[in-house]
């Protein structure tokens, strides 16, 4: 071998050492780059095809639009709900100084937020996730909590929320009607307080998200789950409606 | 010996140049992969600069990334998604760059595989402030998690309607939402017109943020099929 030749070889032998190394490492670039992160499916949730409850109750297909049954108002599908209301202040003359969030973690931290419910049924093997509270400072100090979330989780499976928003005097919860799509509301009652149930259509296959709405005590409630049969939301709703006092007041 | 070291040194030189080549092609190629239908990619939601440099707009946030374009996400809306998890959303904020927002029309777009977005009202975490949450399906109708568009005046033909309301060009899809607020009601986090588009990338869902992938992309959430 002369020696043009071994340099030959040695280029060759370079230049394949460099074509490899740079696609390896571009490689894994990329898919670190591209892999998302590490994430726990739904897959023992149950699928669209397995989702056959239907509530009780009176579609809201059947009722004539708009429809008022407690606080809610079902409106025609297209209708433009009313902008929420802001808070209220505890006493009149007050103005809001700050808005927040508050956080926690553990139940005990969620317990003095002030629109926290501890659900007397959830679904076994759920277990609490966190809270969290939209909050109003107003200009003399005080705090008015006025959303509260919590989650509940089970691996494998979508999480079971909890949403609270309170409501100002003689505001009207205005739910737009769903028709000729995958969903559909139905009017029902729950431990005798009026409720909406958003559930899959008739015939339609969705596994959720299914929400079960009631007001009591001045608070809009929303359980909403997926994937999961609707008769464990509207159980988990019917002990809520027990915990917060019913609809003495709505 | 220096036989040995001279051929180790020749190696460790083509090593090196494999390494820059490869980071070249990778800063060359970028990440967009978004001709790809295995996943959909959802675009900024109005045609905008990305509002990051204050925080000014949303108080209470989370930093993902501690370069420029990452501090741009963050995480509040109660930090909870219609579920109550905690910590689940990210978002970024959009303001106009070259006027005023408010007023500024607003559209969920996409390309890749179809979301079949169902339009529905704002879950209860996201205080008073106004909006719509896009409820997202794969093609089996398994449900993939949402996306929201805060701080927006919705028009009246969007809240309650599906994926069938939609307007497709090729494997682009868009629909017009509304357009951002000029004020929002009592209660709303947030100090002045802009576009709080997020997505809940919770551990169940498909959804990933762009900020976890390649912040300079004007993709800003993947979701995958």
């Amino acid at each position: 071998m002369d020696w043009r030749h071994a340099i030959h070889v040695r280029w060759l032998i370079g230049v394949a050492v460099a074509v490899a190394a740079s696609a390896i490492t571009t490689t894994v670039i990329l898919v670190i780059a591209q892999s998302p992160e590490p994430k726990s499916p739904p897959v023992k949730a149950l699928h669209p095809d397995q989702i056959a409850t239907l509530p009780s109750g009176t579609p809201a297909a059947a009722l004539q639009l708009p429809y008022t049954v407690g606080r809610f108002r079902i409106l025609a599908t297209g209708s433009v709900p009313a902008t929420r209301a802001g808070a209220e202040p505890p006493r009149a003359g007050l103005k809001v100084a700050a808005v927040g969030v508050v956080n926690g973690k553990k139940i005990e931290e969620c317990r003095g937020f002030q629109l926290f419910v501890e659900p007397p049924y959830v679904t076994s093997g759920y277990t609490f996730s966190g809270c969290s509270a939209h909050t109003v400072t107003w200009d003399d100090g005080e705090t008015t909590h006025i959303t509260y979330s919590a989650g509940f989780t089970q691996s494998g499976y979508y999480p079971i929320g909890i949403g609270r928003r309170l409501l100002a005097a003689g505001e009207v919860v205005d739910v737009v009607n769903e028709s000729g799509g995958l969903f559909a509301l139905t009017v029902a009652r729950l431990r005798g307080v009026p409720a909406i149930i958003r559930h899959q259509a008739p015939g339609a296959q969705v596994n959720g998200p299914f929400q079960v709405s009631f007001i009591t005590q001045g608070v809009v409630t929303e359980v909403e789950g997926a994937g999961i049969d609707l008769d464990e939301l509207i159980r988990a709703a019917e002990g809520i409606i027990d915990a917060t006092g019913g609809g003495s007041q709505p | 010996m220096k036989t040995v070291i001279i051929r180790l040194s020749e190696a460790v030189s083509w090593v090196v140049i494999g390494l820059l080549v490869a980071v070249v092609t990778v800063i060359l190629r970028g990440s967009n992969s978004a001709g790809a239908f295995d996943a959909s990619y959802v675009y900024w939601g109005m045609d905008s600069s990305v509002d990051c440099g204050d925080f000014q707009h949303d108080p209470v946030y989370y930093i993902y990334w501690l370069n420029t374009f990452a501090s741009c996400w963050h995480e509040d809306e109660g930090t909870t998604d219609a579920f109550g998890n905690t910590a689940s959303y990210s978002a970024i904020d959009y303001t106009n760059s070259g006027g005023q927002t408010a007023g500024t029309l607003v559209q969920l777009w996409y390309t890749g595989a179809t979301l079949r977005p169902q339009f529905q009202d704002l879950p209860a975490a996201s205080g008073t402030c106004t909006g719509v949450r896009v409820d997202t399906y794969n093609s089996l109708g398994a449900y993939m998690g949402d996306i929201h568009y805060l701080h927006i005046d919705v028009y009246a033909n969007v809240k309650g309607t599906s994926w069938q309301n939609y307007n497709r060009q090729w494997d682009y899809f868009w629909r017009d939402l509304g357009t951002v607020s000029a004020s929002q009601p009592s209660g709303c986090t947030t100090t002045g017109p802009h576009l709080h588009q997020s997505a809940n990338r919770a551990g169940w869902t498909p959804i990933y943020s762009n900020g976890d992938v390649n912040p300079t992309n004007t993709w800003e959430h993947r979701v995958v099929r």
